[in-house]
């Protein structure tokens, strides 16, 4: 039986072929934007390098720098695109281990850890050796940071920035109290007497902290090795090839014994971690803090107290007025290129776009500090400026011995307490090693 | 139609067992294995067979004796602790005093905070310029401040009061639901005979809970024998060790010294004395019985 369709007289074998003929018609004109998608894709398909660290993702923080970093990349390599990815520190290097064993995942650049756990990735040929490529296109970072990279006759590490470690002060507080900042050791001890008579605190310090418990030592150990900021004692230990034992070891010990005993760091500093060290000092019941960390610290002060007092900052005052006062610090963010990463050629190019020129002009607007000698934009606060200036001399802070940085974290508390002697410290530190 | 039962039952626990297999029992065995050898945990090759040595070392650590001995100090404060507050309020609110409903949510909100935020409480209120050192100058009762996190002295006491004063609210509640079973004919029939409180509790109320106290202490001594997150954000085991407990020492060894063979030691050894502790369930229950 025919049927009628649109007036026509059609079969239904017919009316099936027009309808598979305008099916198939349908389809092609389908396929046509899909196959030009497909091929605008194909076309801009880009390899994904993987960049890990430990920093977490922070509006205005260290993250916001990475993905600045990682666009310009891409603006100039569009076959190649940077992902960055945050672990928490306590899991970072669970997940990079992890991430070795099984082959998979592993990232294409990575934040190297500034201290114990650096060696140990050498030891286990888990990073690349930077040195052959170090002179094309990388700036001259400063000798002091090259030497804390450097393991083993090799570069392994590059220093994105730095930071130093200083003694902050209210001035305001010390003016009515008729003192100055201390440019002595003696000076800040006569000024922590007259405070604590005064019924004010001396220095806030940071002393519960793991990472910031050591720094009396270091402070001190600034002094007594006069390489200064190359810090050479500490390299040549870290190898074995010095004794933790040594006399410029004893004296750093018994001079941060001395200072621990000498009333200058404020009751309960044992205590005090970073958060309320500054609780303490921007609510005007000491002085001084410690750390004080130019650039990094000052959002945290201004969060604390909006209406912040007039505050200067000075490297940790020398043990005499014939020696020039020298902070302590060394590499804040450091960047490594695992050996197993499948894109070395383009994680190397990923390396230089973050420590470029043009880099460290970003870094610097975000008040970091390059790790390698800039010119700071005027637009700059005075005491930025100033933490610049201080950034090429500091003294190393960092044991890069999980071992030995750790009994020295542990220890320092004793320390600190007037619970242990130098030579105690010194041997604790030897026999960890 | 016994096999088909017993068929029908193993499909019905295998989903349970094949999960407890790869999440539980696979790790665990791994963990024991692991303690045999030496491991940074960078690759398989770098696994070496150390026979017992781990174990022989971890009884010449000092480290490793002061987390034990803190580690039992804490075990046995809170087992008494514990049991006594978390019963006796229990006994109280069962008594419907005045206000029993607020101290029955009262004493539970602690165990609804996690571990992380009770020790930011704890430090807020202990630290050098906390509140309670605050309140204690003062008051003119402490001339400097207190360490109650830093004085070796202390910082124990401190961990401990911080756990009694989180997991009462847990022990609490177990007895409070097995007071509700109790048969008031006994405690009637005890009074009608003169008994006093002291003797109610002693002959008729602890013996009726004596199954349900034997399994909450044991839940108290597996939970004190592997307690980390209070002590790590409280103190982190410092200063210098004074409050370092297995736990803490076993997460130093892992992530910080990435000695993965040795820090499995000490979960062999964590593990061993919750296991013991568990076998004692029988004995606590039963007594000399059992």
């Amino acid at each position: 039986m025919d049927d009628k369709i649109f007036d026509e007289d059609i079969s239904r074998l017919a009316l099936l072929k027009r309808g598979g003929a305008l099916a198939l018609a349908a389809s092609a004109l389908a396929a046509m934007p899909a196959r030009a998608v497909a091929a605008a894709q194909a076309a801009r398909a880009t390899t994904t390098l993987s960049v890990w660290a430990y920093q977490p993702l922070l509006k205005g923080g260290y993250s916001d720098v990475f993905q600045t970093f990682m666009n310009r990349y891409h603006a100039k390599h569009p076959a190649f695109i940077a992902k960055y990815q945050p672990y928490a520190y306590e899991d970072y290097f669970t997940k990079f281990r992890t991430a070795l064993v099984s082959g998979k995942g592993i990232p294409d650049m990575m934040e190297a850890d500034w201290s114990g756990k650096y060696h140990e990735l050498i030891d286990n040929k888990a990073l690349l050796r930077l040195d052959p490529y170090l002179t094309k296109g990388f700036p001259k970072f400063f000798g002091g940071i090259v030497n804390q990279m450097t393991y083993k006759g090799g570069q392994y590490g590059v220093a994105m920035d730095q930071n130093s470690l200083s003694l902050a002060a209210n001035m305001d507080m010390l003016k009515d109290h008729g003192l100055s900042f201390p440019r002595t050791q003696g000076e800040l001890i006569a000024a922590a007497k007259k405070l604590r008579a005064n019924g004010i605190q001396p220095i806030a310090d940071d002393q519960m902290n793991e990472w910031a418990s050591a720094d009396h030592f270091f402070d001190q150990l600034a002094y007594t090795d006069k390489s200064g900021s190359l810090s050479l004692a500490l390299r040549q230990a870290e190898v074995g090839k010095r004794k933790w034992t040594d006399p410029v070891f004893l004296a750093a010990a018994e001079a941060a014994v001395r200072m621990a005993g000498s009333g200058v760091y404020a009751d309960g500093s044992e205590g005090l971690d970073i958060i309320s060290a500054y609780q303490a000092w921007t609510a005007e019941k000491t002085a001084f803090v410690f750390p004080y960390i130019p650039g990094g610290i000052d959002p945290l002060i201004l969060s604390l107290r909006p209406n912040i007092f007039n505050y200067d900052f000075n490297p940790f005052p020398p043990p005499s007025a014939s020696i020039k006062g020298r902070a302590i610090g060394g590499a804040a963010v450091i960047w490594s290129i695992p050996a197993k990463s499948k894109n070395i050629p383009a994680a190397l190019d990923l390396l230089r776009t973050f420590t470029n020129p043009y880099a460290a002009r970003t870094l610097l607007y975000r008040s970091l500090i390059p790790a390698f000698a800039t010119k700071v934009p005027p637009t700059q606060s005075a005491r930025f400026k100033k933490a610049v200036r201080v950034q090429a001399e500091v003294a190393s802070r960092a044991i890069f011995n999980a071992n030995v940085q750790v009994a020295l974290s542990d220890n320092m508390h004793s320390v600190n307490a007037g619970r242990m002697s130098a030579k105690q410290l010194v041997q604790a530190l030897q026999d960890a090693a | 139609m016994t096999s088909r039962v017993n068929t029908a039952g193993a499909l019905f626990i295998a989903p349970a067992a094949v999960f407890f297999s790869i999440f539980l029992l696979f790790p665990t065995l791994a963990a024991i294995a692991l303690a045999f050898t030496t491991w940074d945990g960078y690759a398989l090759s770098g696994i070496h067979w150390t026979g017992l040595d781990n174990f022989s070392a971890l009884v010449s650590d000092a480290v490793v004796r002061t987390a034990f001995r803190n580690t039992l100090v804490f075990v046995a404060s809170t087992v008494v602790l514990l049991n006594v507050v978390g019963l006796g309020l229990a006994l109280l609110i069962q008594t419907r005093v005045r206000g029993h409903d607020y101290l029955r949510v009262a004493m539970f909100v602690p165990l609804a905070v996690s571990p992380v935020v009770t020790a930011v409480i704890w430090q807020q209120l202990l630290g050098p310029y906390g509140i309670l050192n605050s309140a204690l100058q003062q008051l003119h009762l402490h001339a400097g401040t207190v360490g109650f996190l830093t004085d070796p002295a202390l910082v124990n006491k401190t961990v401990i009061t911080a756990a009694v004063w989180q997991y009462s609210g847990f022990n609490m509640l177990l007895y409070y639901a097995a007071l509700q079973g109790l048969p008031s004919e006994l405690v009637e029939a005890a009074t009608v005979d003169g008994a006093l409180w002291w003797n109610r509790l002693r002959y008729v109320v602890i013996p009726y809970l004596r199954p349900v106290i034997a399994v909450v202490v044991v839940l108290n001594l597996i939970g004190g024998w592997k307690v980390f997150d209070l002590v790590w954000v409280l103190t982190q085991g410092g200063p210098n060790h004074g409050s370092e407990v297995l736990a803490t020492d076993l997460y130093n060894e892992a992530f910080k010294l990435s000695s993965f063979g040795y820090s499995s030691a000490i979960g062999v050894v964590i593990m061993a004395l919750a296991l013991v502790s568990a076998l004692a369930r029988r004995r606590i229950a039963f007594g000399s019985t059992a």
